[in-house]
């Protein structure tokens, strides 16, 4: 396991605090009996207004499981069999509507329980080491760690109502359909939750407690006010207080607080109950009028705070005078309350922290909002600073946030934006940006550059370029005004830190470049912000990884590896994970344009092995990884486990980033090309339209998948569509990028040489062969030069087309490049079969020999393919096994073809796919496996 | 047409909502609940019946409501208000 700097930000441990209950309770055996069986489930809901017992019957329903497992498991300590449930408890605030903020908390409150199995470490590593993770990818490691654990774990979520983004929502429901049998989920909470509830219900999954089960009964009015709290009520008075309040426990609480140590009961139940007020305005003021004064003022001026301290609230209280006389009592104001059982909660053993009950809390802020409103900013205002002196900074921002000091809250977020940023806050970030009014965001360059990062992250990038020339004209004027000699300026932090701002704002303007196909200007700008940013600022890998991208477009395969080596060397896996992934892919998708496929395939097996060493098994860089190997695979003609691994690949890219799924359609449908499905190819390809038409996907894919569709339409024979395809291209705007270029080259020759236009597909080639010596793209050359070579065959020009042909070879033995030679089918297999004419011994022409159909290649003795791995056997498709019966029954490929209605090419395919899944070379053999499988019945 | 006045709703252009609910809430609760008017009395007897008038858009709608429900007041009916044809 790899730790690093961020493995352990600060959390707030009181958020796992189950909060304690008083001794005395009303004992409610129905709902804990309800609880006890529904708690089986998948969910447990717990949904009512504030001041209906939600939270205290949760707490006293798990201390009566883990009782009375305990007990069972003391009776039987011989069978050790039974162990006891474990609880995590999460108390969810306002400030955790950020995805990787509640997944940290989530994960942390499951990893603080005791288990046989550690829980939460893979996905404490994942939230850690990278910037931006996909809920459901730390989702699915927290699920497999919890599914090897035996014991029963209760997951209690309480005051889920505070959630309110959307994401979270998600991973949730992503969490709860794929629960393990042994987690159960308890969600306390105001309102019903944006989960899919209904389909639950449908299911038998969710356990429901609603306000009209928690309601107290008589009964439980009479233990409550009499028991609990110490009164002596008649029952009459009981009565007419429950019909009152109907039953709502806050109201009896706070009915009850009023009463205690009062004579003139009948007298106080017979005015309450009489009049026609709103319970709690009535009671609220019941309560604080039996208060003192200071103990009033002290209630309603620390009801802006979330959390209570002693030393806290002597500074809150500051605000208002109450405890200028240096009287610094609040820790034995807080500890009276709690004795008096006044509505406080302590949320640690030592009773250092406390909270009010929610529903008091609010009623004492609106009573507060409503009789004082003016003290409120000021009490914000001295909690922001005393949370920023104690370095607890996201709070002082919320304080600063509610106080409206907009400047201030805007000065601490400068200081926190970046280890915000680091940990994968984003969300947080963002949300705190938006709060900010204009003019306070856009005179802090620091924050301008995030403002528009986050424009540009959701496609708004006419407003971002706006924001950060503006922050531009800043720094520009900052330098003016030093250079008329200002040397005020120079003391500013922009200044301070100039270098690192101009550096981010050119990464972001290098990305925009790179979205616009704006060539030159991403590698402008990216050189400027590499020359600007300081070493280690996460904001360099924006910058290399578009330069490198850059460069590749161009066409300089070359130059596009040495950046990306460089930006791979200068790259630790400690500083983040996921980063060093990319860097290696990168190097790897190099390393295939170079033809280095073997090399290719090593550092993709590598980079899978190193995300399962990190728990990233499920991430869409190793979905990445599968991709880039399953397209070395193809070339290789290793289709299957191609096939394979570029099925893995999608499924890992599904709902992840754009790029990495396109990329993820067009290896799929290259490899279905491969093997002759073209339906299958073409629906792929669809895919990636649809979801061209509703996403931005990069220029690059789309040039990719429009290759793929005309390449399609040439191998059907449909050669006037792909002629009108090729005239519906606009060469035009590409002109910077070799890459959009090539690929309509490409099909235009391959048209040229369908029709037998010999001569005009080999002045193409020839201009592609010259543009690409300079690009230095083996893969591309390749193929350029078997195009050639047959383009020359057909002039008449053998010797000139074995020539070419042996050019090629030389370039594709070292990395095996197979496909591409018999894709070409007979033709190429000719040319090939009259190179070994002269010599016999060349494995590699053999090898690519082999590859053909049986009927192309029928001079050679052909050796059984072993699968790679020597255990894997891909199903066959429903077609496939129809083929392979038709094989059995001895009919020829023609008359299979006949039979099933497909073409003369596609039988062939299938066959091929047959001999690859089963690893066999013949038809005999084919039909031989196919009954040890057990896929052929014996006839 | 004035400036404030829209031929039909839309989630981001304020309209005036009639709430009504069941009990009763003095009317120095209007501000903190966000609502321009608080009336209490209504015919319905015998339940006591508050109307709430406020001019918001949706957000603010769904916030208002939740401030009701937190503090414990049943919906009896929210209501966009409509003259000749027209939301005001």
């Amino acid at each position: 396991m790899c730790y690093n700097r961020f493995m352990f930000p600060p959390v707030l441990v009181t958020k796992f605090f189950i909060p304690t209950v008083r001794p005395k309770l009303v004992q409610r055996h129905r709902l804990i009996d309800q609880l006890s069986s529904g708690g089986k489930k998948k969910l447990t809901l717990i949904s009512a207004p504030a001041g209906f017992g939600k939270t205290t019957l949760v707490i006293d329903w798990l201390n009566q499981i883990t009782q009375t497992q305990k007990m069972i498991n003391d009776g039987h300590e011989s069978t050790g069999v039974l162990g006891l449930p474990r609880v995590a408890w999460l108390s969810l605030d306002d400030g955790d509507n950020d995805p990787t903020r509640f997944l940290m908390y989530l994960t942390t409150a499951l990893k603080r329980i005791d288990t046989t199995a550690p829980i939460g470490d893979a996905a404490l590593a994942m939230l850690a080491s990278a910037q931006s993770v996909p809920p459901e990818t730390v989702m699915t490691l927290l699920i497999n760690e919890v599914a090897k654990t035996p014991e029963e774990i209760y997951f209690i979520l309480d005051d889920y109502h505070v959630i309110e983004n959307q994401a979270i929502h998600r991973s949730l429901a992503f969490l709860l359909k794929n629960l393990p049998p042994k987690l159960h989920i308890v969600i306390t909470t105001r309102e019903d939750p944006l989960l899919p509830l209904a389909r639950l219900r449908a299911l038998g999954q969710i356990a429901e407690l609603r306000a009209v089960d928690l309601r107290f009964s008589i009964d439980e009015a009479t233990e409550f006010l009499n028991y609990v709290m110490g009164l002596d009520l008649s029952p009459e008075n009981i009565a007419a207080l429950e019909s009152r309040t109907e039953g709502w426990i806050g109201g009896l609480q706070l009915a009850a607080i009023s009463l205690q140590g009062q004579t003139n009961a009948d007298q106080l139940i017979h005015a309450f109950t009489g009049s026609n007020r709103l319970i709690l305005d009535y009671l609220i003021e019941e309560v604080l009028r039996r208060q003192t004064q200071e103990i009033q003022e002290f209630l309603l001026h620390t009801s802006v705070l979330n959390r209570l301290s002693g030393e806290l609230c002597d500074h809150v209280r500051l605000a208002t005078g109450q405890s200028a006389n240096g009287q610094e009592n609040s820790q034995a104001v807080l500890e009276a309350l709690e004795h008096a059982n006044i509505f406080l909660i302590p949320l640690d053993g030592e009773r250092k922290w406390f909270r009010y009950h929610h529903l008091f809390a609010d009623l004492l802020q609106q009573q507060l909002y409503r009789e004082n409103p003016q003290v409120i900013p000021g009490l914000h205002q001295r909690a922001s600073q005393w949370f920023e002196a104690n370095n607890l900074i996201e709070e002082a921002i919320q304080h600063a946030f509610l106080a409206g000091d907009y400047e201030r809250s805007a000065l601490l977020l400068t200081d926190l934006a970046d280890p915000l940023w680091e940990r994968g806050q984003h969300v947080k970030l963002r949300d705190w940006l938006a709060k900010l009014p204009e003019k306070n965001l856009s005179t802090k360059p620091q924050l301008a550059v995030y403002w528009a990062w986050f424009l540009f992250s959701t496609g708004q990038q006419e407003a971002a370029h706006h924001l950060l020339q503006a922050v531009e004209n800043q720094i520009e004027d900052l330098e003016h005004r030093i250079d008329q000699g200002d040397s005020d300026s120079i003391r500013t932090l922009e200044w301070a830190e100039r270098s690192k701002i101009l550096g981010r704002l050119w990464a972001i303007w290098a990305l925009i470049c790179t979205w616009r196909e704006d060539l030159s200007g991403v590698i402008q700008h990216a050189n400027s912000a590499l020359e600007n940013l300081p070493s280690g600022d996460p904001w360099r890998r924006m910058a290399v990884m578009a330069l490198g991208d850059a460069i590749y477009y161009r066409g300089d395969v070359l130059a596009a590896y040495r950046t990306r080596l460089e930006t791979l060397e200068a790259s630790l896996p400690e500083d983040d994970l996921f980063f060093y992934m990319i860097a290696n892919l990168k190097v790897a998708t190099s390393l295939r344009e170079m033809g280095k496929l073997k090399d290719t395939m090593d550092i993709c097996r590598q980079q899978v092995d190193f995300a399962k060493h990190h728990g990233l098994t499920n991430t869409i860089f190793v979905g990445w990884a599968y991709t880039l190997w399953s397209l070395a695979l193809a070339e290789r003609n290793e289709l299957a486990q191609a096939l394979k691994y570029a099925k893995k690949s999608l499924a890992l890219t599904l709902g992840g980033d754009f790029a990495f799924l396109s990329f993820s359609y067009i290896v799929l449908a290259k490899i279905y090309f491969y093997l002759g499905e073209f339906d299958q190819a073409e629906d792929h390809l669809k895919k990636l339209a649809d979801l061209g038409r509703s996403h931005d996907i990069p220029f690059y894919t789309k040039g990719s998948m429009k290759s793929w569709q005309g390449r399609i339409m040439l191998a059907r024979g449909h050669l006037d569509d792909a002629e009108q395809w090729i005239a519906g291209q606009d060469f035009g705007s590409h002109e910077e990028s070799f890459i959009t270029f090539d690929h309509i080259n490409l099909i235009k020759a391959r048209l040229l040489l369908a029709r037998e236009q010999w001569a005009e597909a080999h002045r193409l080639l020839m201009k592609m062969r010259e543009l690409c010596e300079k690009v230095g793209h083996t893969g591309r050359m390749i193929e350029i030069l078997v195009l050639l070579s047959l383009s020359l065959q057909g002039m008449g020009e053998t010797s000139q087309a074995l020539q070419t042909l042996e050019q090629a070879v030389a370039l594709a033995e070292p990395g095996g490049f197979v496909r591409v030679f018999v894709d070409e089918g007979p033709p190429m297999a000719r040319l090939l079969y009259e190179m070994l004419s002269g010599d016999q011994e060349r494995p590699f022409v053999q090898h690519l020999l082999k590859a053909f159909p049986a009927e192309e290649s029928t001079p050679l003795e052909v050796e059984p393919v072993q699968d790679p791995e020597g255990v894997w056997i891909e199903q066959l498709t429903d077609r496939e096994l129809e083929v392979l019966e038709l094989i059995a029954e001895g009919l020829t490929n023609q008359a299979i073809g006949n039979r099933l209605f497909l073409s003369l090419n596609t039988v062939k395919a299938h066959t091929r796919n047959i001999y690859g899944k089963l690893g066999v070379s013949s038809r005999t053999q084919a039909v031989s496996k196919g009954r040890t499988l057990g896929i052929l019945t014996d006839q | 047409m004035p400036e404030n006045v829209h031929p039909k709703l839309t989630l981001y252009h304020p309209v005036k909502y009639r709430i009504r609910v069941q009990g009763q809430l003095d009317a120095d609760w209007a501000d903190w609940v966000g609502a321009a008017q608080v009336e209490t009395g209504g015919e319905e007897a015998p339940v006591q019946v508050t109307t709430l008038i406020c001019v918001v858009d949706q957000a603010g709608l769904i916030g208002l409501l939740r401030r009701l429900y937190s503090i414990g007041l049943p919906i009896l009916s929210v209501t966009a208000l409509v003259e000749g044809g027209i939301v005001l």
